[in-house]
């Protein structure tokens, strides 16, 4: 029987560091999937990664209700992202401004494309959402999270979560719309 | 129903989070609103759509090294790996612990080294008293004149040693440079005779010419 998040906790509290790895080795993957599809970059994915594990590793002691870590340790990560994304709006949005101006080249727009063209394209969409509805699909879609758990996350109404999802889809429909993305295109055998 | 409450049960619809009542109140909004139908189905390609994005994964793996507790057989055999694997490691190691023991034992035992005229003196425990002698001046003397005396014999030889050695030296030196001036008076007196030679068949041959040529102009008269 796995050890359960709580558990690990517990004993990283009692002074076992092992605990704490083993926690880092479950949850690494899923805090850079959600700063990899918030910054599009693996790079911007890492450095968030490790300043959540850092700031994870320094003030767990402070969590009372254990069974909380999810939204914890999403919260910290959702900070960062954001902070980061203060911190180098000017990087970003010329970085926006590229990816409005320069889409993925597709070299047959009839033929169906390759996996990594596809991934870059729901990237690429995925940037041009407002970075709050951008958290919000990337947790919902992506980390499967219910619509309480993200108004958790984010200390927002699960009323403004559905709402920003709504908004988001929308907005990704119309991209999807404008750049003639349909389920057609994404055939891959 | 509002337009906001129907998007919001729209959303949970999508994703599977409607309770049965608000199901059956959604299924009959939708049915007076064909155009929010329609955009349901929109949002579920859009979502499907989304789905299709490839995994991601961390390219590498982060490791948090910290201070763990250890016990002391955990701690003895993460000590091991410390150990020198080679044999001229663990030669050196055993060495090495030899040493640190003996030390420690020859210190626990008062062990004292003295140096003096006599030579070593080796002593565990307290160190012996040392015996003193006393000298008359007039021995004290005799000392001193016949350490004068070796001084003087010493420097003599040294100057005679010296005075050899540059005498050596400068005789070769002397050799060197007769030697050097007999060869250059060969090479001189060799170039001097190659160049007397080599005149003298100049002047044969001029005068063979000459010779010749007076010899013809005199026939060109002649005729």
């Amino acid at each position: 029987m796995s050890t359960s998040d709580e558990q690990l906790i517990q004993k990283f509290c009692g002074g076992n560091t092992g605990a704490f790895n083993r926690l880092v080795e479950r949850w690494q993957t899923r805090i850079h999937r959600v700063a990899y599809r918030y910054f599009n970059s693996h790079d911007e994915a890492s450095d968030i990664t490790q300043k959540t594990f850092i700031k994870v590793y320094k003030k767990l002691h402070t969590l009372d209700d254990h069974g909380a870590f999810p939204a914890w340790i999403y919260r910290i990560a959702n900070n960062l992202c954001r902070d980061e994304y203060k911190r180098a709006g000017r990087r970003h949005s010329a970085s926006m401004e590229i990816l409005k101006s320069d889409p993925v080249a597709v070299n047959d727009p009839d033929g169906p494309l390759q996996q990594q063209q596809l991934g870059q394209l729901l990237q690429q969409a995925l940037q041009k959402l407002p970075p709050e509805q951008r958290m919000v699909v990337i947790m919902k879609e992506y980390e499967e999270l219910k619509f309480r758990e993200i108004a958790r996350v984010l200390a927002i109404p699960e009323s403004t979560v559905k709402s920003r999802m709504y908004a988001g889809l929308r907005s990704l429909r119309g991209i999807f719309d404008q750049q003639n993305i349909n389920k057609e295109a994404f055939y891959y055998g | 129903m509002d337009e906001q409450t129907a998007h919001d049960l729209l959303m949970d619809e999508l994703y599977d989070e409607i309770s049965s009542a608000d199901k059956e109140k959604l299924e009959a909004y939708l049915a007076d609103h064909p155009e929010l139908q329609k955009e349901l189905a929109e949002l579920r390609e859009t979502q499907s759509l989304l789905q299709q994005a490839p995994e991601v994964e961390p390219t590498e793996k982060l490791h948090i090294v910290g201070t763990e507790r250890r016990s002391p057989v955990t701690w003895i055999k993460q000590a091991g790996h410390l150990l020198p694997r080679s044999g001229w490691g663990k030669t050196a190691l055993a060495t090495a612990a030899c040493l640190l023991l003996l030390l420690v034992a020859l210190s626990l035992a008062d062990l004292t080294v003295q140096s003096n005229k006599a030579g070593f003196t080796v002593s565990f425990g307290e160190v012996p008293a040392q015996q003193t002698s006393t000298i008359t001046a007039s021995q004290t003397e005799a000392i001193v004149e016949e350490i004068r005396r070796e001084n003087e014999n010493v420097l003599i030889k040294y100057a005679d040693m010296l005075n050899k050695h540059n005498k050596q030296q400068l005789q070769q030196v002397v050799e060197h440079f007769q030697r050097q001036r007999t060869n250059d008076l060969q090479l001189i007196d060799e170039a001097l005779n190659q160049y007397q030679q080599k005149t003298e068949t100049q002047i044969t041959q001029t005068q063979q010419v000459l010779g010749e040529v007076i010899q013809t102009v005199a026939v060109n008269n002649q005729q």
